[in-house]
């Protein structure tokens, strides 16, 4: 009778060990998987609105940038609000690898070409590095011909430089924000001007459903423009994503489509209702079967 | 005389258990979806299963962001505006083999079985049924399964734009090389 009690009893004691240990083996298991924890899409798109967001193309990845900035929308219906005026910038972008991407692209405002390489030293991770930190170094050269003949532009004239520094953090799902320290180095400018122009971009996006989202780029220029003429750009925009699609809208005082140009030759002001509209259109091709 | 039995029970019971126990950290899970206009496919080589023979439960967990695609902006696509992995990290099933087959794992032998339970998926859980085959050749244990999710179950949207790109049926291959558990109570 004893034995048989120890028995039962010693029994349902197993067999409500394994039961556990069945629960329990799972969850272990769970435990002891690293998965990637990289957080991804803190922006749509690898430009907030004008400048470089912590967004990286993934490897093999080209993006085919086609920009439009158009005329000022204060012009009235006799412009269809600036749309008569567009001047554009045709880009391809490559990414080498998920933290390298290089790009080149040619803009019709004096004949720019520019060319850029980026590189993410840090990547923000879920329950881990805070914030993603993200290098860019980008060169320009414009390529109309003088207007006086017997002052020719040198190579060196029409060129110019830029380095940045972006420190973005994803701080939900709906909202990023990233802070870029910028330097641009130009080679020709006014007299009156700096060659070397420090600026701080600040780059914000909100979510406003899975594909929709709304975006602030801002450029406060610390130093080195004539502020009488020079102003900082600031344009707000929506981000649609539609698959391989990225459509950016926006509107800002802003037409530059380079970070020399935007950020030194922005001279309308949001204030004295100077913007314009204009869009971002990127289309993502896969390179690697 | 009854610590000598409860002693040969216990021994008993963790030597059956040991050997009724199977465990695959490596799962191969393989989704496809196929459309006229677009197919697409990806792998998660890292699935966690456990089976239990004797009772015939069977447990698989998946790590969403694990599965590989073969283009990084349809990877993060996936992860972002479907399945929506920092809110819900992993993929569940948990179901029961029907009419538990007496398995000899010494034995070279095929088995099939229907295997009932759930699906735990984007924050969803539904119903689930598949056939499944467990094979026993020279001391490796496979099994695979092979069934369609349906993404309305689990609350997955297809945008309107892209509805003639992705199936709204998803085919899943599952295959797992099981080990047979070390006891370990």
């Amino acid at each position: 009778m004893m034995q048989k009690i120890f028995t039962t009893v010693g029994l349902m004691i197993l067999f409500t060990c394994s039961v556990i240990a069945q629960d329990n083996l799972l969850k272990e298991l769970e435990k002891d998987q690293k998965g990637n924890n990289k957080v991804t899409g803190a922006f749509k798109s690898s430009r907030v609105i004008n400048g470089h967001s912590m967004e990286m193309l993934g490897a093999g990845m080209l993006d085919f940038r086609i920009l439009h900035r158009f005329g000022p929308v204060k012009q009235g219906i006799g412009d269809l609000f600036g749309l008569d005026q567009a001047s554009m910038r045709m880009g391809f972008d490559f990414g080498l690898s998920n933290d390298l991407t290089i790009g080149f692209g040619r803009t019709t405002f004096k004949k720019e070409y520019d060319a850029f390489i980026k590189y993410r030293l840090i990547h923000q991770e879920q329950a881990g590095t805070p914030v993603s930190l993200v290098a860019v170094a980008g060169t320009s050269i414009f390529t109309y011909k003088s207007p006086d003949p017997l002052k020719p532009l040198t190579f060196n004239d029409r060129t110019g430089y830029y380095a940045q520094l972006i420190i973005g953090r994803k701080f939900n799902e709906a909202f990023s924000l990233q802070l870029s320290p910028t330097l641009v180095y130009r080679n020709m400018i006014d007299p009156a001007d700096k060659k070397t122009i420090y600026a701080l971009g600040i780059g914000a996006r909100h979510k406003i459903s899975k594909r929709v989202a709304l975006v602030v780029d801002y450029s406060l220029v610390a130093n080195g423009l004539p502020m009488s003429v020079g102003t900082n750009p600031l344009s707000i925009g929506v981000d649609i994503e539609t698959g391989g699609h990225v459509f950016q809208l926006h509107f800002s005082n802003s037409t530059g489509m380079n970070e020399r140009s935007f950020i030194t030759e922005t001279t309308n002001s949001w204030s004295k209702g100077e913007f314009q509209f204009g869009f971002n259109l990127s289309r993502i091709f896969s390179l690697k079967k | 005389m009854k610590k000598i039995v409860i002693a040969i029970l216990l021994m008993l019971a963790i030597q059956s258990q040991a050997q009724e126990r199977l465990l695959c950290r490596n799962a191969s899970v393989k989704f496809f979806s196929k459309m006229p206009l677009e197919n697409i496919e990806a792998v998660n080589n890292q699935g966690l299963s456990v089976i239990d023979l004797k009772t015939g439960n069977i447990e698989f967990s998946v790590l969403l962001k694990g599965f590989i695609f073969p283009n990084a902006l349809m990877q993060e696509h996936f992860n972002e505006n479907y399945v929506e992995s920092s809110k819900y990290p992993r993929g569940y099933f948990k179901g029961s083999i029907q009419l538990v087959p007496t398995i000899d794992l010494t034995k070279n032998a095929n088995y099939q079985f229907n295997v009932k339970g759930t699906m735990q998926l984007h924050g969803k859980t539904a119903e689930m049924a598949t056939v499944a085959q467990l094979q026993v050749k020279d001391g490796i244990i496979s099994g695979d399964s092979n069934f369609d999710l349906l993404l309305e179950d689990y609350a997955i949207q297809i945008p309107k734009l892209v509805k003639d790109k992705i199936a709204k049926s998803i085919h899943i291959n599952v295959k797992a090389i099981y080990q047979i558990q070390k006891p370990n109570l």
